[in-house]
């Protein structure tokens, strides 16, 4: 499957529309797997996804399930108000921090939020305050439910307010992971702070989460850099077994698994993308768009020399994105 | 095409299409077919330097869409 993100920066710089790189790439290599649907070696992928699916419904998570199920196969249609009444398609994603077509997205949108405050700081940054890299880890009971990622996340925020008390200035930013195909649950912490001993961070994360396993170094890149490379455990799901990931998107249901603390969780940009989609009018002639009644499949909507433009159903994403 | 046809309808684009699995298509710019010509033959590329392979041409968009020039052409330099 291609990565959209990818393919628009890559048309844009060729000045090419979207629809115009996927026909080079029909041209090219016979076919494009553009949305996931385009040919029959796609099929293990949906069945892949349907068993993803089947965990979330056995959990009565009936709409993420059909969202699941569904994602990058149909789009809304929306129609310019301009002269020349352009049509577009807007594919209909399912915006789950596990989808693998999803998550680069996620990770673009994750990266464009918080890269301000780590530029902010390590251009002006306090006298004996670095950008640090923590690990706190839990120990791996072999399962994982909602409750106790929020008490995990509880429990960080609780050990670095502990450890900061007194201290001006610092600031946390957190993305909760697992390791790969299985359960153990960790967070990532890029931090901003005076030095703290290892022994003192083991001592108060034990004392607060009841764990022992800590990690703390001084970030061996840039704020931006090191934050890129925190994040990419966001760009990809961590397991290729379906009911793995099920389990996950069960777990983390309700829960955010980035945040931000500290000095940080006030100076983070603006994530308007939550709120304004981006795509607010027409990429041929800035014409507002209306958006038209039903929605059909999207290798369609390309076959009738409809125009990509990026979704515009932001909302759910500020509840269950991250 | 006229010179002024040309001027108006804009560049064609050439891509060098891969020659295994593992490469990536590579835009190689905006051109012109020489001589008033409205596609490109393979000696076309040849004077321009491309060596031999597949390449896909996409015509200005203005041509294609007023039914003048097919939108995507697909021509082999040979060795």
């Amino acid at each position: 499957m291609i990565d959209v993100r990818k393919a628009e920066a890559q048309a844009a710089q060729w000045d090419i529309s979207l629809r115009d790189w996927m026909e080079l790439h029909t041209h090219v290599f016979g076919n494009v797997d553009a949305f996931g649907d385009s040919d029959i070696d796609d099929a293990s992928a949906e069945e892949w996804r349907g068993r993803v699916s089947d965990v979330l419904i056995e959990h009565k998570l009936f709409s993420k399930a059909k969202r699941y199920m569904e994602c990058s196969r149909y789009a809304h249609l929306y129609q310019c108000k301009g002269d020349g009444k352009h049509d577009l398609f807007s594919p209909i994603y399912c915006d789950l921090r596990f989808c693998p077509r999803c998550a680069p997205r996620q990770f673009a949108r994750l990266l464009r939020k918080y890269e301000p405050v780590l530029k902010a700081v390590s251009a002006h940054k306090k006298v004996g305050f670095r950008i640090r890299e923590i690990t706190l880890t839990s120990r791996n009971t072999g399962n994982l439910t909602p409750a106790q990622i929020k008490k995990f996340n509880q429990d960080i925020k609780k050990a670095l307010k502990s450890l900061m008390s007194g201290v001006e200035g610092w600031g946390a930013i957190l993305c909760d992971e697992v390791g790969f195909e299985n359960t153990n649950l960790h967070a990532h912490i890029l931090f901003y702070g005076p030095y703290i001993p290892q022994s003192r961070l083991a001592e108060v994360w034990n004392e607060i989460s009841g764990h022992e396993v800590v990690y703390i170094s001084e970030a061996h890149k840039s704020g931006g850099k090191a934050l890129l490379y925190m994040l990419k455990y966001v760009s990809k799901p961590p397991a290729s077994d379906p009911n793995l990931i099920g389990l996950l998107e069960v777990a983390f249901h309700g829960t955010r698994r980035v945040h931000a603390l500290g000095t940080f969780y006030n100076f983070v940009s603006e994530d308007s993308d939550n709120v304004n989609s981006e795509w607010g009018n027409c990429p041929h002639c800035g014409a507002e768009l209306t958006k038209l009644p039903g929605s059909t499949r999207i290798q369609k909507a390309i076959i009738e020399g409809r125009t990509f433009v990026g979704t515009k159903s932001t909302a759910r994403r500020k509840t269950w994105a991250n | 095409m006229t010179e002024e046809l040309s001027e108006a309808l804009g560049d064609f684009k050439i891509w060098k299409n891969p020659s295994n699995s593992g490469e990536a298509v590579a835009y190689l710019g905006p051109y012109r077919p020489p001589n008033g010509q409205f596609c490109f033959a393979p000696k076309d590329l040849q004077e321009l330097g491309f060596g031999p392979g597949d390449y896909t041409v996409l015509a200005p968009e203005g041509s294609h869409r007023q039914g003048l020039f097919s939108k995507w052409q697909k021509v082999t330099v040979p060795e």
